[in-house]
């Protein structure tokens, strides 16, 4: 049993009110921005209130208000809504990362089984809370998976005997014979969250967390995840999940909790929950909860009479053996040789390139902007064939990550920079049209790091803009995101488009491509499906 | 050195009963890891060391080929070797400039290669585990231990991330050009750091979760004792400190 009464959270330390004071200054120097010219409309809440942001963009705000919330041994509740609402929060709550991690003025009291979390020390409510967490490269403290599995067991003094014992019956239960004895930084996404869940279940807690555990993986493997969370379900633990995908968990819950800004909104068991209309879903900001995969929407190959640009020769493979690097040594299991020597991409659309993790995707897209030296191949662009050279400059990716592409102290800087690469005289005039464009001028002087994640995906392609690329390439741009940010990404594409771009998004997000893709290309083994 | 990076080498399967054991100790890698660059990079020796160079290379290559790294073991020989010969047939010819370029690439050489190739085999084959068990064996406090175990985690993540921030600054074509150094190096560090710090808090975040920093004494699955591998490897490490102390004393010329 799971209680917590009249909860009030605000995260908070000096690091943090920093950055708000920062924030707050930067919103009294801002202009009114709803006259700009804009890429998309529905930006404008997020403008009139810029917030204090913390490290992780997903999570922007995450305080509660008055959330009184019981679970009953054995159900299977999901924590949904916008970013922000305060779901991951919640969950913080229940493993005791607040108050004894997480900084914040917290009222009000959590408690499992009758004991006061806040009252007990955090390795004390890990015998009895588990969490699998979003971020695949950083919930791992070993190197090695069978380290891993046995580390929560060793930490509590258990005897080996019996840990290894545990350890071959979750592996078994897993199935996950073959991800023993494998370095961790070896291992895909998707088998990285299945070795997160069975070091979990090694530890046989009676609750098990779960934060956005899918944000990074594809529709396959959310659907291995799914499986892995029906067994612990079966067994009759106590599971909650905060999550925006709700897709793959949704005919699995006993019960949906809907939060806003900080608030609990709905409280459904599941007749009620089976019954919400799309409509209704929409407006409560939920994403789809059917869940389909992304090589079954059906969209037209690009037709023989577009216009599309074409890719000679465009083969790659990673090395082996004696002279790879230490990144082709990582990568060279998970993404195999390509070969799309005459594939086309139309232009002036937006293609998706779905398929399986590991199916070459990456690669593709990091042979496409030049990223990869011995890829030879070239693109046929209005009739001239472009190298890797001359490509540079014509394409841009957006990255998965973001965060690793924004360098200077200012959006208006970095905006500079790509202008000044592209060798055009950058006066700030144009600098301020360009970010105009992608709805950002009012956050001009931010620093890019104090943006959330929607912003800084903008001014990425603020960047893309401002080097004159005709080509722009997006790597998941809406893994992790919730149904407005997903909205926001797709009216972005869909502005790119109006402006005669050629958008490539690789992307294992049905209900985005529906939002706004024209074309797919379909990707197995590195090749054209 | 193409073999050398962080992280577990992969290749040993657990067997049926889980336990798996390494060829060394851990005490015995630390011990290699203290032992090696005192005797070869600090100078205590003199040129004296030169045939110990040869030894702890020998030691580090076998090593590296016993837990299957063959690239990086014959590329560290083949480079010993070199600089050796090239050592023992050019130097008597050589005078003035060319000698002291050759006299410090033979002592660079034959002195740093074994060191890393130790690093090499060490860090790729030691666990986190088996690290902190050989350390508390070794009674040195968790609070030392525990920052260094987060090294072996955090050094490869920060690899990665620097190498998609250098990904990055490719892809956006941004090079020296025109801007200075500082600009560059600023630009690199700040968004690693900003990552490094966010997996950092992550990280802790989850093993607080699982019981790291219980009062309660840990156990490990992993089993490490002296065997007479280590024996003689530690042997050999005595026996070099032996020599070069007794060498930089003056007992023996």
């Amino acid at each position: 049993m799971i209680e917590l009464k009249n909860i009030n959270f605000v995260y908070g330390s000096e690091s943090a009110e920093l950055i708000a004071s920062m924030d707050k200054s930067a919103a009294a120097q801002d202009p009114a921005a709803d006259a700009a010219t804009t890429l998309d409309a529905g930006l404008q809440d997020e403008q009139a209130a810029p917030k204090a942001l913390r490290g992780d963009s997903s999570d922007a705000d995450g305080r509660l208000h008055d959330v009184n919330l019981s679970i009953e041994d054995g159900q299977f509740v999901l924590i949904t809504g916008p970013s922000g609402c305060g779901k991951s929060t919640v969950l913080r709550l229940i493993n005791g990362l607040i108050p004894h991690y997480y900084p914040g003025t917290l009222n009000g009291e959590v408690k499992i089984d009758g004991v006061d979390i806040a009252s007990q020390e955090l390795y004390e409510t890990g015998l009895k809370v588990g969490t699998v967490f979003q971020n695949p490269r950083s919930q791992f403290f070993n190197v090695d998976t069978d380290s891993e599995l046995a580390f929560a067991c060793e930490n509590r003094g258990m005897d080996p005997g019996v840990i290894l014992d545990r350890m071959s019956a979750t592996v078994e239960r897993f199935d996950i014979e073959s991800l023993m004895g494998r370095s961790i930084f070896r291992l895909s996404g998707g088998e990285k969250q299945k070795i997160a869940c069975a070091s979990i279940d090694v530890g046989d807690p009676r609750i098990v967390l779960l934060d956005e555990p899918s944000a990074n993986l594809d529709f396959d493997a959310t659907m291995r995840l799914r499986e892995l969370i029906r067994l612990w379900k079966e067994q009759g633990r106590t599971i909650v999940a905060a999550e925006h995908r709700i897709s793959y968990l949704w005919d699995l819950i006993d019960r949906a909790v809907i939060m806003s800004s900080g608030r609990i909104v709905a409280d459904l068991d599941t007749p009620e929950s089976r019954q919400l209309s799309d409509a209704q879903l929409a407006e409560l900001g939920l994403r789809t909860t059917t869940p389909e995969s992304p090589s079954e929407v059906e969209l037209p190959a690009v037709g023989s009479d577009d216009a599309a640009l074409t890719l000679n020769d465009f083969r790659f493979s990673y090395r082996t053996g004696l002279f790879a690097r230490e990144k082709e040594r990582r990568s060279k299991t998970a993404e195999p040789t390509i070969d799309f020597s005459g594939t086309r991409i139309a232009m002036g659309k937006v293609t998706a390139i779905v398929g399986p993790n590991g199916s070459g995707k990456t690669t593709l897209l990091n042979c496409l902007c030049g990223l990869e030296r011995r890829c030879k191949g070239t693109i046929d662009l209005n009739g001239e064939a472009c190298d890797r050279r001359a490509l540079r400059g014509k394409v841009f990716m957006v990255m998965q990550d973001v965060n690793h592409q924004l360098f200077t102290e200012s959006a208006l800087e970095e905006v500079r920079i790509s202008m000044e690469t592209n060798g055009e005289q950058a006066d700030d005039d144009a600098l301020h049209h360009i970010l105009a464009q992608v709805d950002l001028d009012a956050f001009a002087d931010r620093h890019p790091m104090s943006l959330s994640g929607g912003q800084k995906q903008r001014l990425a392609v603020a960047c893309a803009l401002a080097s004159g690329s005709d080509i722009l390439l997006f790597d998941e741009p809406t893994s992790g995101l919730d149904y407005r940010h997903m909205q926001q990404t797709a009216d972005l594409m869909k502005g790119l488009r109006e402006m005669g771009k050629t958008l490539v998004v690789v992307t294992h997000d049905s209900e985005f491509i529906r939002s706004c893709c024209d074309c797919t290309l379909a990707i197995k083994n590195g090749r054209p499906a | 050195m193409s073999g050398i990076g962080f992280g577990f080498a992969e290749g040993r399967k657990a067997d049926g009963s889980g336990a798996r054991r390494a060829l060394l100790d851990p005490r015995t890698k630390i011990a290699l890891l203290v032992t090696m660059p005192t005797v070869l990079l600090s100078g205590a020796g003199g040129s004296h060391t030169a045939p110990l160079a040869i030894v702890f290379a020998l030691v580090a290559a076998a090593l590296l080929l016993s837990c299957g790294n063959i690239a990086t073991a014959v590329f560290g020989i083949l480079a010993v070797a070199f600089t050796q010969a090239l050592w023992t047939l050019l130097a008597p010819l050589a005078s003035g400039g060319a000698y002291m370029s050759l006299y410090l690439m033979h002592g660079i050489m034959v002195h740093l290669i074994p060191c890393m190739l130790m690093a090499a085999y060490a860090v790729s084959t030691t666990t986190v585990s088996e690290f902190i068990l050989g350390m508390e064996k070794l009674h040195v406090p968790p609070l030392i231990t525990i920052p260094l175990s987060v090294m072996f985690r955090f050094f490869p993540t920060v690899i990665e991330e620097a190498t998609s921030v250098n990904d990055a600054m490719r892809m956006r074509d941004i090079r020296l050009g025109g801007r200075n150094v500082g600009k560059m190096v600023e630009y690199r560090l700040v968004p690693i750091m900003m990552s490094s710090l966010r997996i950092g808090e992550e990280l802790s975040a989850a093993s607080l979760t699982r019981g790291l920093g219980a009062p309660t004494k840990r156990t490990s699955i992993c089993e490490i004792g002296f065997r007479a591998q280590d024996i003689v490897v530690l042997t050999i490490c005595a026996f070099a400190l032996v020599a070069v102390f007794a060498i930089m004393f003056g007992l023996v010329s």
